[in-house]
């Protein structure tokens, strides 16, 4: 399976880069939104996982420019405890009254994760 | 001549109550981006000593990479509590526990300033529950908690048990220090007393724990039967609401 990683966190990347990698997927890395979205249209990965919170474009901001038309799956990802991460994560169903049906992530998933394999497991499924 | 004299001990008291419920927010927000700005990283320290413990066939390198992750975990469990904590909008649904559950979460917030006391654990896991504002209630303990730890100048000993009387759980703090003189016991827990303003003490700490006790149906004194220190005993009635 093809990855997309955008976090600004270098080690919130790189483990889940490494964990993916581990079990013979292969990965991109981004630091930002708007990378992420170059790396996106270039190499058209299955599956992108986004940080809510990122320098230059957010996760949300990511999901709704993402450049193939709903093809990947996507999955967003946060480390905020306040309010509006809360909703966001009831936000199944925030997001599910977000016009553009593309822009809606597949999975929500809050940080920090009890356990990384689980989580990169419960991603991938969604392929 | 007439004088005119107006009561502002009320106006007083509110004054105080806004100005510390405005810190708690204050508090709480900043708990809430603390929280953020170290969950990213622990997320990635906790993620990749997960995935070194899976890869590596060095017995070794895999304990140390156990020890690494149960540093994070216990460190995630401290910003989870501090949050819960400080921000009290985020968690006004009262919980079930008992007082071995309170304690224990408070705790971990005192554990550097307890590093000069010994402090004997006597509590009940199974003990009865009551329903209650944990961080209210945690903030009771911390108090009381940080009281004993500033009477004592010298190492002490704090003693903390629970007991069942009835249909009440009681919560016991004692500590081996100075203990408190018959002649202010009667006003410590009055809003604005306090013997420590040089030190910056509002004098809100123990009105605030007995407010929160009588929210819950409860009550707070200090025993002045016990002479070897400070002694202050926290009532629930079992099943409180």
């Amino acid at each position: 399976v093809k990855i997309l990683v955008v976090d600004d966190d270098p080690l919130v990347r790189r483990s889940l880069a490494r964990a993916f990698r581990s079990k013979g997927h292969t990965v991109f890395e981004a630091a930002d939104g708007s990378g992420g979205l170059e790396i996106w249209q270039k190499e058209s990965p299955d599956l992108v996982v986004l940080d809510v919170l990122m320098p230059k474009l957010s996760g949300p901001q990511v999901l709704r420019m993402r450049p193939d038309g709903g093809k990947a799956k996507s999955v967003l990802i946060s480390a905020y405890t306040a309010d509006e991460d809360i909703n966001l994560e009831a936000g199944q169903s925030n997001f599910a009254d977000e016009p553009d049906t593309t822009a809606r992530p597949d999975l929500f998933v809050k940080k920090p994760f009890a356990n990384i394999f689980e989580t990169i497991e419960k991603m991938i499924g969604l392929v | 001549v007439v004088h005119f004299y107006h009561d502002i001990t009320e106006r007083t008291r509110l004054q105080g109550e806004l100005i510390q419920s405005e810190k708690m927010a204050a508090l709480g927000n900043l708990a809430s981006h603390v929280a953020h700005e170290l969950n990213n990283p622990l997320t990635g320290l906790l993620g990749l000593a997960q995935v070194i413990q899976a890869e590596t066939q060095d017995s070794q390198l895999k304990d140390d990479m156990s020890e690494v992750v149960s540093a994070v975990e216990r460190s995630q469990k401290i910003i989870s509590n501090l949050v819960e904590f400080s921000n009290r909008n985020s968690d006004l649904k009262k919980a079930e526990l008992n007082w071995y559950e309170l304690v224990n979460r408070t705790l971990t917030f005192l554990k550097s300033s307890l590093r000069n006391c010994s402090v004997d654990l006597a509590l009940v896991e199974s003990s009865p529950t009551f329903k209650c504002e944990s961080q209210l209630m945690q903030q009771v303990i911390f108090n009381i908690l940080q009281n004993s730890i500033q009477a004592m100048d010298k190492p002490g000993v704090i003693k903390i048990y629970d007991q069942i009387d009835g249909n009440f759980s009681r919560l016991v703090i004692e500590d081996n220090g100075p203990g408190i003189p018959n002649t202010l016991q009667g006003r410590i827990f009055d809003s604005f007393f306090t013997t420590k303003s040089d030190s910056g003490g509002t004098g809100l700490g123990l009105s605030l724990c007995k407010q929160i006790l009588e929210m819950h149906g409860g009550r707070i004194f200090y025993d002045g039967e016990y002479k070897l220190g400070a002694r202050f005993v926290l009532e629930l009635p079992n099943g409180a609401k």
